[in-house]
């Protein structure tokens, strides 16, 4: 079965241009001793130019795998299959020394932990400014004056006293501010955050769910956020995929996903997810059973067990991602109505 | 301290205070480079001047973030760790005063669920061992028969299967042990559960599994519970009472409709202002996180300035020269509504 693709650019941007990033049959495994795992399986996808694309599910769903693929960062016990190209330029096949023409400086990535993302025994500014004369053939002054301009625009109080600390002497929030102006020093073109907010307080996620807000109209990179919370995403991604058991099970502009989901996966997690506001249930709404682990070995589709539609068709034949709306894709027998 | 339970709707708890806590204080000793020495200089207090009564059959929420002394709180009342001034009476019994024997007697009434349900399972011990300990700890007189039978229940009533308690930890899903952990900690039929984010390492789709399960075994049971998180949604969904702190002191405790729809505390305002909405107003509007407030700047405080004024006041967009000077009292602001706050009376008009 073929998956179909669904235009490159989301409605949010009118003209279609060719995507920066594109991913095509991307599969990714781990060799184990009893049967290799796969995390990712199949998955193909395009990020258009500042597009903000939110990538949803929950843990083993692969959503981490599927990038660490494209970044070239992959464990050695992984082995990975199918097509990524960043501007035209194939990434799966390249070696380091390619990678490295992108990686960190084109594209860029933002990972969920900023204190172990970072080096500890090297000052921020030291850190900021060797990306910019690793990458722009910058002298170490050039580099550390505009590494400090960074810190400003990331909105880091008291930069010229940050630029001299170590991460420790930073708080979370500041770390990732941190992450962040590395991620952007050289004005990427896509830059990818893997959980970004999920080790700080709510008061600080707000913070930088905001300066990635920010970043994105004064940087006008294109953005990959990968979260566990369908509201992180929400607040910033033009559309949103859903993962399940290593595949998409859902694609689809952010509003229209998550007013009229069509997977039942994906309106299940909707409902699971407790309220501040509105009505205060005598129970929370719960999905049954457990995600399958990356190793079970599915036939049909994955979330058939848990599914409150599945019928006998769906523990027999794995639905294909299918177009079933402008932009919008669905991989299920019996898809909710719109 | 008397409180309204003007917002507990139809099934009202008795009355009966069964932790009463006054004045506790929890102060960690930085070790400086002089050593012993030198801590007098560097300690802070990691929770101060909390005080608040817990009643039977009550669910206390617990919120803050992290650093504001939640899980030291919790700790402190099971003499976890050691409370510098204070008092925790248990049913009328001085938890801090009491003898090694005695608290012994007392912590069964008392358990916990902890954050990282594998981590406090013992990866050696089969699941039904670990239930089984406390009753072997507790009630030596059952016979070996009688034991098996109390375990298979509960790990039945916490849905799991009795050929499950022959297995190990690790066999399990993160949801699966966080239900070995309830059941390991219920299985004394305890009055009072101190759960210390029990949902935060799982996903969505399994928090609401364990956080019915708990409501539950307190629909069953009718034990207390001390609900720590820092999920303000979980929270709202399960308790009586909300109990706000920062940086060790508690802001604000209001009933759990009052605390959401008319908080008092800037800080609390913030803290809610904070929490991503889900979903854009309609479908065709730009879908919008609700901007920070304001008043919560990336300088976050540090506890260090707590000694002198109100330790949010760096964050407090309300902030007055009185803020920097004097430690705001934990007032009654309306009946059932505590808040710690100079302007408190002000906000609320």
């Amino acid at each position: 079965m073929t998956p179909t693709f669904s235009p490159t650019s989301s409605p949010a941007f009118g003209t279609p241009s060719s995507p920066i990033l594109s991913m095509r049959s991307l599969s990714v495994s781990f060799a184990r001793r009893e049967a290799d795992i796969r995390a990712v399986q199949q998955v193909s996808l395009d990020v258009a130019p500042r597009e903000c694309v939110g990538l949803v599910g929950e843990s083993g769903s692969g959503k981490t795998q599927l990038f660490m693929a494209a970044m070239g960062l992959l464990p050695s016990n992984a082995t990975s299959s199918g097509s990524v190209r960043f501007e035209g330029e194939e990434l799966l096949a390249a070696d380091a020394r390619r990678l490295n023409r992108f990686r960190g400086s084109k594209l860029t990535m933002i990972f969920q932990d900023p204190m172990t993302s970072l080096t500890p025994h090297l000052q921020i500014g030291t850190q900021l400014a060797e990306v910019l004369v690793c990458h722009a053939d910058q002298s170490w002054s050039e580099a550390r004056k505009a590494a400090r301009h960074m810190l400003d625009r990331v909105r880091v109080p008291e930069a010229i006293r940050r630029f001299d600390q170590y991460p420790h002497e930073l708080s979370g929030g500041l770390r990732q501010r941190v992450m962040i102006a590395m991620s952007l020093l050289c004005e990427p073109r896509l830059v990818i955050a893997d959980e970004p907010t999920t080790a700080l307080d709510v008061t600080i996620q707000a913070e930088i769910i905001e300066l990635l807000r920010a970043m994105r109209s004064e940087v006008g990179m294109a953005l990959v956020l990968i979260s566990h919370d369908l509201a992180v995403v929400a607040g910033l991604a033009d559309r949103i995929l859903v993962m399940y058991a290593g595949r998409i099970v859902e694609s689809g502009a952010t509003a229209e996903l998550l007013w009229h989901p069509r997977h039942p996966y994906t309106a299940e997690l909707i409902n699971c997810i407790p309220r501040l506001s509105g009505p205060r249930l005598e129970r929370l709404p719960t999905l049954a059973g457990q995600p399958p682990q990356p190793g079970d070995s599915i036939e049909g589709c994955a979330f058939a067990p848990r599914c409150p539609r599945a019928a006998d068709r769906c523990r027999s034949e794995r639905p294909p991602l299918q177009d079933i709306s402008r932009g919008a894709q669905v991989a299920c027998h019996f898809p909710l109505s719109a | 301290m008397s409180t309204q339970w003007s917002d507990m709707g139809a099934s009202v708890p008795p009355r009966e205070v069964l932790l009463r806590v006054r004045n506790l204080r929890v102060v960690f000793g930085a070790l400086s480079a002089l050593g012993a020495i030198g801590r007098v200089a560097t300690d802070r207090a990691a929770v101060d001047e909390i005080s608040f009564d817990l009643f039977a059959g009550e669910t206390l929420g617990l919120v803050g973030e992290s650093g504001s002394g939640k899980t030291t709180l919790a700790r402190a009342i099971l003499r976890l760790v050691h409370a510098v001034r204070g008092s925790v009476q248990w049913r009328g019994q001085d938890l801090l005063a009491c003898d090694a024997r005695a608290l012994r007697r007392l912590r069964r009434d008392l358990q916990i669920v902890f954050q990282d349900p594998l981590a406090s399972l013992n990866p050696r011990m089969t699941v039904g061992d670990t239930i089984a300990e406390p009753l072997k700890i507790f009630e030596p007189t059952l016979s070996a028969g009688e034991r098996q039978q109390r375990v298979d229940a509960m790990l039945v009533r916490v849905g799991l299967t009795p050929a499950m308690g022959q297995r190990y930890p690790e066999e399990f899903s993160g949801g699966q042990c966080q239900r070995i952990g309830i059941a390991r900690a219920m299985v004394l039929n305890p009055q009072l559960l101190i759960c210390d984010e029990p949902v935060s390492s799982l996903d969505v789709s399994i928090q609401g599994q364990i956080v019915n399960l708990l409501l539950d075994l307190q629909r069953d049971v009718g034990m207390s519970m001390l609900f720590i998180s820092h999920n303000l949604a979980v929270v709202r969904h399960l308790s009586h009472r909300v109990l706000v702190m920062y940086l060790g002191r508690i802001v604000e405790l209001a009933p759990r409709h009052t605390l959401f729809a008319a908080p008092l505390h800037p800080y609390t305002r913030a803290l809610l202002a904070a929490v991503p909405s889900l979903l854009p107003a309609s479908p065709n509007s730009a879908p919008e996180v609700r901007p920070p407030s304001s008043s919560v700047t990336p300088t976050s405080g540090s506890a260090a300035r707590l000694a002198a004024g109100c330790a949010y006041r760096d964050r407090c967009q309300y902030a007055l020269a009185v803020c920097t000077v004097s430690v705001p009292a934990f007032d009654e602001a309306v009946p059932g509504h505590f808040v710690a706050c100079h302007r408190a009376r002000e906000l609320t008009g």
